[in-house]
């Protein structure tokens, strides 16, 4: 079948993908323009940058990618290394933004690159469980974590721990469906379970007179996992203490005024008197602003959006024959479902603030090209159905 | 997701167990769409209780966050005097105030970075505009260095006492204290958020995750209203209060300099009469944490004290504290809407004293330097206390006290002024020097004895020099003055001179006006002993004696013949009868010499003039008046004794006589304890010795020899043998129909009609200046 077949065949899955993209697109362009006019426009730049991504990542076949997923993900995890090198010692274009070294700062643009990284694990992982009944061996899911793992260990030491979540999800359901035995699965969780303690109580907080971090003899050795911004975000949640809800969480609050005060039909385009307030509104907090423009219709509108864009992703990976293919699609659709999860969450003070986009709304150009690279790969896998012949 | 159908069904292609994978995979696939989905429509769902369920909740606290309250200033109210004119008054002036973001610490870094743009804008222009974007960085960073080492210079510049005069420990300290009066608006409005989110609370609490999620219930909008930003955190505030001119200059020639300073007219409390009456007028300082804290109006932002407010401490600035407090402005405008919610400032209200400035001014004047009677001058410094008091209304006139004191300059002075325990210039003598009021008690004895009966008005008492009493004579105290006097001339003791005897008394037998007239002191005595200490004491107390006056200000009440406390109750009964060993203020014995005028009628002294619309915190109306039940006869007769004082041939006080007015007074000599004061050291802290404070003799001036730390303490007697002596004149004028009384004590000056009569002169002469002394037709 030829690729102009194959594309005429997946029509019905890439005309809904592309017009949910194109609605939260335009969702995130409206927002981004509203909290700043400059920065709507970088988004523009960006977005175009984004296409051309989409586009370029049809040049080639997927399955070509997934052989040459290895190469491309020891590439991608050199600039994620040169930053690494920036925590240690002082190279150029590389300084401290929020406590993690996790960008590439040229002048005007930044760039980040783990977000790149993300997208290319999920080709690796794709390649590394296509073969058949692969999850089925323990080597073959060990494998997995260990690469996922390589990616996993660099980004915590940019220290970058939002991302790293977001790369949770995808690790677990791709060797989910690629058919982890029940007993590894279980393995998995009871493993997980041992050393969320451990990880939890490691370490011990710099700060003197710190009350909120634990200090447990013999586990104050190890490095500290969870740091103390992190739990001062989760104490934020939970508290009720004006200082601690003017200090870390402060950003929840104004954006959940924001969002509410938008009430059903919002104040319309441009309007975001609450939102211009919110700190990172425009990036982290984006949902704010559109709860605040285009109240829950709009939010309902995006959701929706959401829906048909993964949707149709999973439509992709449950149609596609191959399985390396299918991997690939279900490994990006949870990428970022659980990506946008985690920033809607945290938009609505369901979850700590982990600094997470909200995918192909969100303004930044790297969370943005990501998200479109994705979609172009999820388009490519479905364009690449390999019929089978009778 | 139909898709996993057809994958079931041809999967059966190949090997049965690819069927099961495919199959298998086509599940998890579901389970995992199926878990995306749910979660995607839970956010919703959390979407939807927040902007529909809670929308209002959430409304209300978007548009506290944007609201910016902001306080409008009042003006305080005037003191006037009797006559209109401004003795107390807001007057605009020149401060330098600097702007909270460069006050606050550390310095608001955006603000910086604004002040360094804006500077590289002027000095550039379009050559900054078009550097590329690495360079203007570059000089945006040089360029806030530069800010922030000229802030740090200002600051020091601002603390150079010898250009501003506020030192840099005190400039800080106004900082700190800015800070903490917006961190203090800041957390009252989040009070009030606070309890107006109480009430609406209803119901008990819910389980945490409804709060968490939800917290409308919970109460817990403390918090949210807590950022709320108020206008003064980007406003300038005041650093250098009523800066003059060649500050000014210097400051305003050097803004570019000083980034965040700037000029601005602002009001500052002006005395124009100086020293005049100040301590009637009375001070201000700011408000002090235990001011906020004792605040009856902390509850209201627009009446509250806040730090830097000033405070009246003293005089009529506290007494009518309340009337002279305008009510601030407020202004409430939310960001993204024009109309803006304010509320007028009310200034405080104007108070009107009785007191005649200018009449004050002269008698101040005349502690220093007096005309004698002969037109010489005479200058020599008095401590003491005058009051004029307008016999009709009870109005304070004139009201006293020397040494007086710049009230202008009160800030600086009322550190040394709170120490300096020799001249304690900050003490009002005429309310709260409780002293031994001496003769002037007579014509209340005489009154209190003939209403009483124990005495008849024309009978006689025989004053040999000594107190008789059950056949014995009391050579030791007690003695008339005559003693003395007949000694000094080298006579035995005898009856007062010259003295002939009326209404068939025989020679030397004084009747109550004789004994008035030359100042006996055995005539009372005799009649102290007959009323008994009980009556007299009753006496006094009903003449205004041992109880404040209830003037307004703050008074001494004085001290009244006490025999539990004095176990010889014989001896302190007729002492007391003479003024010795009991207490009185000046101003309660003016209200005495105006009782007498007044035929018995007493009336509460004022100090507020009538129809002063700020008179609330004056006296209170309660038995302002109340006609003594003093037997008319006996007050004819004491103020034909006190006419005589001044207008007989044997007067005590004919140093007041004079042609145009008929006066009538007493004269008072009460025997004064030697001075001690506590001893401070340089710094100014009580020394202490075996746990109690020391305290030293100071030495007197004498008739050769004047003390420079004290030249109006005077020992007016000898070296072997020292005489301290208070010196009182009371009296009214004129005499046959009252308009004025007054007093006059002088501490240490010695005997009253030498002393305290030339000042009672000047007081005379000045209340007849000011036309509140009509000249009497004729003498009688």
């Amino acid at each position: 079948m030829t690729e102009r077949e194959g594309t005429r065949a997946a029509l019905g899955v890439i005309v809904p993908m592309t017009l949910g993209v194109a609605v939260l697109t335009m969702f995130g362009m409206v927002s981004v323009k509203a909290w700043s006019e400059d920065e709507g426009t970088k988004q523009l730049i960006f977005m175009m940058f984004g296409l051309a991504a989409a586009l370029g990542a049809q040049m080639v076949n997927y399955r070509t990618l997934l052989m040459f997923s290895p190469v491309l993900f020891g590439l991608s995890l050199l600039p994620v290394l040169y930053t690494i090198a920036g925590r240690f010692t002082s190279v150029p274009f590389v300084r401290q933004i929020n406590g993690a070294y996790a960008w590439i700062n040229f002048g005007t643009i930044s760039f980040q690159p783990a977000e790149v990284t993300k997208v290319c694990l999920m080709l690796l992982l794709a390649w590394t469980l296509q073969g058949e009944n692969a999850a089925r061996s323990l080597w073959v899911l060990a494998r997995t974590l260990v690469l996922g793992g390589v990616a996993i260990g660099l980004i915590l030491m940019q220290p970058d721990l939002g991302t790293v979540l977001t790369l949770l999800a995808p690790m677990m359901v791709m060797s989910f469906v690629a058919g982890v035995r029940k007993r590894h699965l279980w393995g998995l969780v009871g493993l997980v379970a041992l050393a969320a303690p451990v990880l939890w109580f490691s370490g011990h907080c710099a700060q003197a007179g710190c009350d909120l971090c634990p200090n447990v003899p013999g586990l104050n050795r190890l490095p500290q996992f969870v740091k103390h911004y992190h739990r001062a975000r989760v104490e934020a949640m939970f508290s009720s203490d004006p200082r601690i809800v003017q200090g870390a969480g402060y950003q929840q609050q104004r954006a959940l005024e924001a969002l509410g005060s938008g009430g059903l039909r919002g104040k319309g385009a441009g309007n975001i008197e609450v939102g211009q307030r919110v700190p990172e509104a425009h990036t982290d907090m984006v949902l704010a602003l559109i709860g605040e423009q285009f109240g829950l219709l709009g939010i309902a509108i995006v959701i929706l959006a959401y829906l048909l864009v993964y949707g149709s992703g999973a439509a992709i990976a449950s149609e596609h024959r191959e399985q390396g293919g299918k991997l690939l699609a279900i490994g990006l659709v949870t990428l970022l479902a659980g990506q946008t999860i985690m920033n809607m969450a945290v938009a609505m003070r369901l979850m700590p603030v982990t600094g997470l986009t909200l995918p192909f709304v969100s303004y930044g150009g790297s969370s943005l090209v990501a998200s479109y690279l994705a979609f172009g790969l999820l388009v490519n896998v479905a364009r690449n159905q390999r019929r089978v012949r009778f | 997701m139909g898709g996993g159908d057809g994958e079931g069904r041809l999967g059966g292609g190949g090997a049965g167990l690819a069927y099961i994978k495919g199959a298998m995979v086509w599940l998890r696939l579901r389970v995992v769409v199926g878990v995306v989905a749910a979660v995607l429509l839970g956010l919703f769902g959390r979407a939807a209780q927040v902007q529909w369920r809670q929308h209002d909740y959430w409304v209300e606290q978007a548009e506290r966050r944007l609201e910016q309250v902001e306080l409008v200033e009042t003006s305080r109210g005037r003191i006037l005097d009797y006559k209109g004119r401004e003795l107390a008054v807001d007057a605009p002036c020149v401060d330098a105030v600097v702007d909270y973001r460069v006050i606050r610490q550390p310095v608001d870094e955006k603000w910086v970075k604004d002040v360094a743009r804006g500077r590289l804008r002027r000095k550039l222009g379009e050559d900054y505009l078009k550097a590329p974007r690495d360079q203007q960085k570059r000089l945006i960073e040089q360029q806030m260095t530069q800010v922030r080492a000229d802030i740090d210079q200002m600051w020091l510049i601002l603390g150079e006492k010898a250009l501003t005069g506020m030192s840099e420990d005190q400039v800080e300290e106004r900082r700190r204290q800015v800070v903490r009066k917006v961190q203090m608006q800041k957390r009252y409005l989040t009070y009030a958020g606070f309890l107006r989110a109480e009430k609406t609370k209803s119901g008990k609490a819910p389980p945490w995750w409804q709060g968490w999620l939800s917290e409308q219930e919970t109460g817990d909008s403390l918090l949210d209203s807590y950022d709320l930003t108020v206008g003064e955190e980007v406003q300038s505030h005041v650093i250098l209060p009523a800066i003059n001119s060649e500050v000014a200059n210097y400051l305003g020639k050097n803004a570019e300099k000083f980034p965040g300073l700037s000029l601005r007219p602002g009001l500052h409390r002006v005395y124009p009469y100086g020293e005049a009456g100040c301590h009637v007028i009375g001070y201000m300082t700011p408000a002090s944490a235990e001011d906020l804290k004792q605040d009856a109006e902390r509850e209201d932002p627009l009446r509250k004290y806040w730090p830097f407010d000033g405070v009246g401490r003293a005089g009529v600035e506290k007494m009518c504290e309340e009337s002279l407090r305008g009510t601030r402005g407020q202004w409430r405008k939310t960001v993204g809407q024009e109309a803006a919610v304010s509320t007028a400032a009310v200034a405080g209200k104007d108070v009107r004293l009785s007191i005649d400035i200018e009449l004050q001014k002269k008698i101040e004047q005349a502690f220093v330097h007096r005309k004698t009677r002969d037109g010489k001058n005479e200058d020599d410094l008095y401590h003491g206390a005058a009051v004029v008091i307008d016999v009709p209304t009870g109005q304070v006139r004139a009201l006293i006290s020397y040494p007086t004191y710049d009230v202008n300059r009160v800030n600086e002075l009322l550190g040394p002024m709170l120490i300096d325990e020799i001249n304690k210039p900050m003490l009002n003598r005429a309310t709260m020097a409780q002293l031994e009021p001496g003769s002037t008690v007579k014509p209340m004895v005489g009154i209190a004895g003939i209403t009483d009966q124990v005495v008849g008005i024309h009978e006689g008492i025989e004053c040999t020099g000594y107190f008789r009493y059950n056949g014995l004579l009391y050579r030791t105290g007690g003695r008339c003055w005559t003693v003395q006097a007949l000694a000094a001339l080298g006579l035995p003791a005898g009856h007062h001179p010259s003295h002939v005897g009326i209404y068939g008394n025989p020679d030397g037998s004084l009747v109550f006006a004789d004994a008035l007239e030359r100042s006996c002191n055995v005539w009372p005595e005799t009649v102290g002993e007959r009323l008994g200490w009980l009556r007299l004491k009753g006496w006094y107390g009903r003449f205004g004696l041992g109880r404040p006056t209830g003037l307004g200000l703050p008074e001494a009440s004085g001290r009244l013949p006490d025999p539990v406390r004095t176990r010889d109750v014989f001896n302190a009964t007729r002492f007391a009868a003479m003024g010795q060993g009991i207490g009185a203020t000046p101003i309660q014995m003016v209200n005495v010499a105006a009782t007498i005028a007044r035929n018995g009628l007493w009336i509460r002294p004022t100090l507020v003039a009538e129809g002063s619309e700020g008179a609330e915190g004056a006296g209170g109306s309660e038995e302002d008046r109340r006609q003594l039940p003093v037997d008319p006869a006996a007050v004819a007769e004491a103020r034909k004794g006190m006419f005589n004082v001044v207008n007989g041939e044997s007067g005590t006080g004919k140093v007041l006589r004079r042609a145009e007015v008929m006066v009538a007074g007493k004269t008072g000599s009460a025997q004064a304890a030697i001075y001690r004061v506590l001893e401070r050291d340089e710094a100014g802290r009580v020394v202490m010795e075996n746990g109690q404070k020391k305290r030293r003799v100071v030495k007197p001036s004498t008739a050769t020899w004047s003390n420079p730390e004290a030249p109006w303490y005077r020992n007016t007697g000898t070296e072997e043998k020292p005489e301290y002596t208070h010196a009182w004149f009371m009296g009214f004028a004129p005499a046959e129909r009252p308009q004025i009384a007054f007093v006059v004590m002088v501490e240490y000056g010695g005997s009253g009609g030498k002393v305290a009569g030339p000042i009672a002169n000047a007081v005379l002469d000045a209340a007849e200046e000011e036309g509140y002394l009509a000249k009497s037709a004729s003498r009688p």
